[in-house]
């Protein structure tokens, strides 16, 4: 069984929201704004690796 | 119901199928990978559970993940967080491996393994340990003690298992909380003394034996055990919270002296701290029992988790312990958590009853006679194909009386770290020398670590002492070391160890035919009823599952002969 790029996406997405829901449920919300920044970056990494034409404006960033 | 479980991530990964209640498969990646403790998802571990059954990951109902990955991700969080800015060096590079890649298990699962999302479940880290002692012990009602490094969030458990043909359950009465934890410090006191972490562990439990516990006054320092069997860690001497590679901190070294370099020699004091570190082990465990037994009001106990490896404290809870019946899980540590998720699921998730316990853990791949004809033939290996089953134990039997070390491979592989008659080394136990051979020419190991007696069942309290008030499931899976008897110490010199112990393996009849053919074929030769047995593999390999592997380790090795199936190998023929 081969999972389809969207289907790959969407269940990251459900961990992601696993993730903060469990950081609430735990009353842990204050690690939310980390875990989200976190997240972001790894985003951002993925995209720079993946669409190589982004790359050159990423460093304004940082 | 067919339910897969899996554990991988951290290092021994598995994969276990229990279809309608029986476990069908269970086995550890290494096995298939020869990477010892492979970690990386059981890829080959699942396709063989599933060949076994002759099923596909479709059909089954639900892939059970050994533990919450999340909720472990956000103890790291919390627990670096707590450290910063000391944690640096630690939290960058957990987060390079969880966000890259640990975090996302439920993607990784579904694309490595081609199960569906809906498949999937995860199971708590002690519940899974929990699981794979209670739902395989012979009790419907028992203290279920968990102890290993650390889970999720969780070092020490205690549940409350009960199990009835309305399904089971498993009902956590209290737990310990990382960074506490006795596994965190036995790993710790292992880098201390030079070993590796999650390897040399059974290497410090066998140098106990050698020591004294003379250092107790430094190690009250690093721990104090509670009146309500809780423990607290000194965090001062422990860098594991907050360093990727060092698990002591300077403050460690300052009150045991300076740390074993790997490989140098070992002196006395090291030893010393080893039999320190045994007692306090021993000391906490007993003290867990003791309140799991108040808290519970069961007669019987079930252990697992890593610490429950440790045979010799398993001794100490048998024997000084208020249970009267104790069952220790034979794969303790985290692969066996992979059928502890399996057995959740079925019968805790879906409330499925309990089948008869496993008679016996040859849960691993087999292979046909022909398979092995047809490999030996294949390579031009001269062999001798007995023609009976008596012919067979009486040719080894015969070799082995006269002094001979042989590889004995039989059936599917055993489930856990211990060979027990499926893929052993076996040799005569009388003879001290024995032991520096095997060690020195045959497993090329440390020469301070002993070897395991197997004994046939019946003659069990000739050789060892058990207490007789107790009743132990673990001597058959070899998870409990008893004192040797004046003749057991007078006559197996190459299975006693320094201490007058054996970690034993009694061999019945009903559930290890074929090793009790052989070990009733050498006490008719010899009046012993007793093998030295030990894993077929070298030093720092995993043990062999294929008779290639077996072979393999055959010519690279001092081993005389080698036994596959029916066949018969010599060193001199081949």
């Amino acid at each position: 069984m081969k999972s389809s790029p969207s289907q790959s996406i969407a269940v990251r997405l459900s961990t992601v929201s696993e993730l903060l829901s469990l950081l609430k449920a735990s009353g842990r919300w204050w690690l939310i704004p980390m875990a989200l920044a976190l997240l972001a970056t790894v985003v951002l990494l993925g995209a720079v690796t993946a669409i190589e034409y982004i790359a050159p404006f990423v460093y304004t960033v940082f | 119901m067919k339910i897969l479980g899996i554990s991988a991530g951290f290092h021994d990964a598995a994969a276990a199928l229990v279809v309608d209640s029986q476990i069908v498969a269970a086995a550890q990646e290494e096995r298939f990978t020869r990477l010892k403790h492979d970690r990386a998802l059981p890829v080959e571990a699942t396709r063989f559970c599933l060949e076994q059954a002759g099923l596909s990951i479709e059909s089954i109902d639900h892939v059970v993940f050994y533990e919450k990955p999340l909720r472990k991700f956000e103890r790291l969080l919390v627990g670096q967080l707590r450290e910063f800015p000391r944690s640096r060096p630690l939290f960058s590079r957990s987060m390079i491996s969880w966000l890259s890649d640990r975090l996302w298990l439920k993607s990784k699962l579904i694309k490595t393994l081609g199960c569906a999302e809906s498949q999937l479940l995860f199971c708590e880290h002690h519940l899974s340990h929990a699981a794979s002692a209670f739902l395989t012990s012979p009790f419907e009602e028992a203290a279920v003690l968990t102890v290993d490094g650390v889970g999720e969030w969780a070092t020490t458990s205690l549940f409350h298992g009960r199990s009835s043909e309305e399904g089971s359950q498993l009902e956590l009465i209290e737990e310990q909380r990382y960074p506490d934890s006795i596994g965190l410090l036995y790993s710790a006191i292992t880098a201390f003394l030079g070993f590796q972490v999650n390897e040399g562990e059974y290497k410090v439990m066998g140098l106990a034996a050698y020591g004294k516990p003379s250092y107790a006054e430094a190690f009250e320092q690093l721990c104090t055990i509670e009146q309500d069997a809780s423990l607290r860690l000194d965090m001062r001497y422990f860098a594991f919270q907050r360093h990727p590679e060092r698990s002591f901190s300077k403050a460690l070294e300052q009150l045991l002296g300076p740390a074993r370099a790997p490989g140098a020699e070992l002196q006395p004091h090291h030893a010393d701290i080893a039999a320190t570190l045994q007692a306090l082990t021993e000391r906490y465990l007993l003290a867990l029992a003791e309140r799991a037994k108040e808290k519970t009001g069961a007669t019987q106990l079930a252990l697992a988790g890593g610490v429950a490896l440790n045979a010799v404290a398993n001794h100490h809870l048998l024997t000084k312990g208020p249970f009267r019946s104790i069952f220790v899980h034979p794969a303790a540590g985290d692969a066996g958590a992979a059928l502890g998720a399996a057995l959740w699921a079925t019968h805790v998730v879906h409330r499925a009853p309990r089948a008869a316990p496993p008679r016996n853990l040859f849960l691993g791949q087999g292979y046909e006679k022909a398979e092995v004809r047809s490999f030996l033939e294949d390579c031009g290996v001269d062999y001798q194909a007995m023609p009976t089953s008596e012919a067979l134990f009486q040719e080894t039997a015969r070799r082995l009386a006269q002094g001979e070390v042989g590889g004995w491979f039989q059936g599917r592989f055993e489930w856990g770290p211990r060979a027990l008659g499926g893929r052993s080394i076996i040799a005569d136990p009388r003879d001290p020398r024995t032991r520096d051979r095997v060690n020195q020419k045959i497993k090329f190991r440390e020469e301070f670590r002993p070897f395991a007696p197997a004994v046939l069942a019946e003659e069990r309290d000739r050789w060892f002492e058990f207490p007789e008030d107790r009743e132990e499931h673990m001597s058959p899976f070899m998870c409990c070391v008893a004192k040797a008897t004046s003749e057991g110490a007078q006559t197996l010199g190459a299975v006693v160890h320094e201490n007058g112990t054996a970690r034993v393996q009694s061999v019945h009849k009903d559930n290890n035919p074929t090793f009790h053919g052989l070990l009733s074929e050498f006490k008719a030769r010899t009046g012993v009823g007793v093998l030295l047995n030990t894993s077929m593999n070298l030093k720092d390999e995993p043990m062999v599952a294929s008779p290639c592997e077996a072979y393999a380790t055959f010519i690279r090795s001092d081993l005389d002969f080698l036994v596959l199936e029916d066949c018969l190998i010599e060193k001199r023929q081949s």
